[in-house]
């Protein structure tokens, strides 16, 4: 079987559920990662992530491999801890180009703090 | 290498499911299953407007740092997962996400809020992002 490109507008199964081609397209994470964020910051694992740098207490900046068409791609994320102790934790938002998404860990009253697991994803167009 | 084009992929046995083979060359996914249905950036201040967005119909200020999406495309069951994030007005301005602020999930849509993390009065934000993953209906 040769490999290469598959192009349809919609994946249909043979007795139910079809699904049109935008949302594989559409629906697929461009990037993604995973990441500790104390100490000296450690990718775990991570989807067209260029590169991750400590940008200070609770900051991250993150360089996308293949960048997006624009600015305005959607990222979601969380942050976490691994005790239940300083209240709940949080990832936030930084600047972003259509190549770079920084971001922060906070938690109840603290607006930037350092994290060990940290997760986001981004979706919308590639360029 | 090749190129096929077609208008759709038919599976051949489970209803409802396309495999396929992961990156550790055994395990398979679910194709349809692993893909976000929806997912929304938008400017939450002053007007609401959506700068960019899959399978999103509408999109309504409810009040402050609380919004509602609608879908174009429905999902299957009101318990589908949405996760979201904001960028903060100012460095000491950030909100967390809470994905239905007492006001059930639908399969036509959330509604969304988000909270400070200082605890104070929450505030609208710009951008913020949401992602809708599950089945379709």
């Amino acid at each position: 079987m040769a490999l290469g490109k598959i192009k349809a507008d919609t994946l249909e199964h043979s007795t139910a559920g079809s699904l049109d081609t935008q949302y594989v397209v559409k629906g697929s994470a461009k990037a993604w990662i995973h990441f500790n964020g104390t100490g000296t910051v450690a990718i775990k694992d991570s989807l067209n992530i260029a590169s991750l740098s400590d940008a200070g207490t609770g900051l991250y900046n993150c360089a996308i491999s293949s960048d997006f068409s624009n600015a305005n791609f959607s990222t979601t994320g969380a942050a976490g801890e691994n005790d239940d102790s300083g209240g709940n934790r949080s990832l936030g938002l930084r600047a972003k180009t259509s190549g770079t998404q920084n971001v922060r860990g906070f938690r109840d009253g603290v607006s930037a703090d350092d994290m060990v697991e940290m997760c986001f994803q981004c979706m919308g167009d590639l360029a | 290498m090749s190129e096929i084009l077609v208008n759709k992929l038919t599976g051949t046995s489970t209803a409802g499911s396309i495999l396929v083979t992961g990156e550790g060359n055994s395990t398979t996914t679910n194709l349809q299953q692993g893909l976000a249905k929806a997912f929304i950036s938008f400017d939450g201040t002053g007007t609401v407007s959506i700068d960019t967005s899959f399978n999103i119909s509408t999109l309504t200020d409810n009040a402050a740092a609380d919004y509602s999406i609608a879908y174009t495309n429905n999902v299957s069951t009101s318990n589908h997962p949405v996760t979201g994030s904001n960028i903060g007005s100012a460095e000491t301005n950030y909100l967390g996400f809470i994905c239905s602020d007492g006001v059930a999930q639908a399969t036509t849509g959330v509604t969304v809020h988000f909270v400070h993390n200082n605890g104070s009065s929450n505030n609208d934000q710009d951008p913020v992002h949401l992602v809708t993953s599950g089945g379709l209906a």
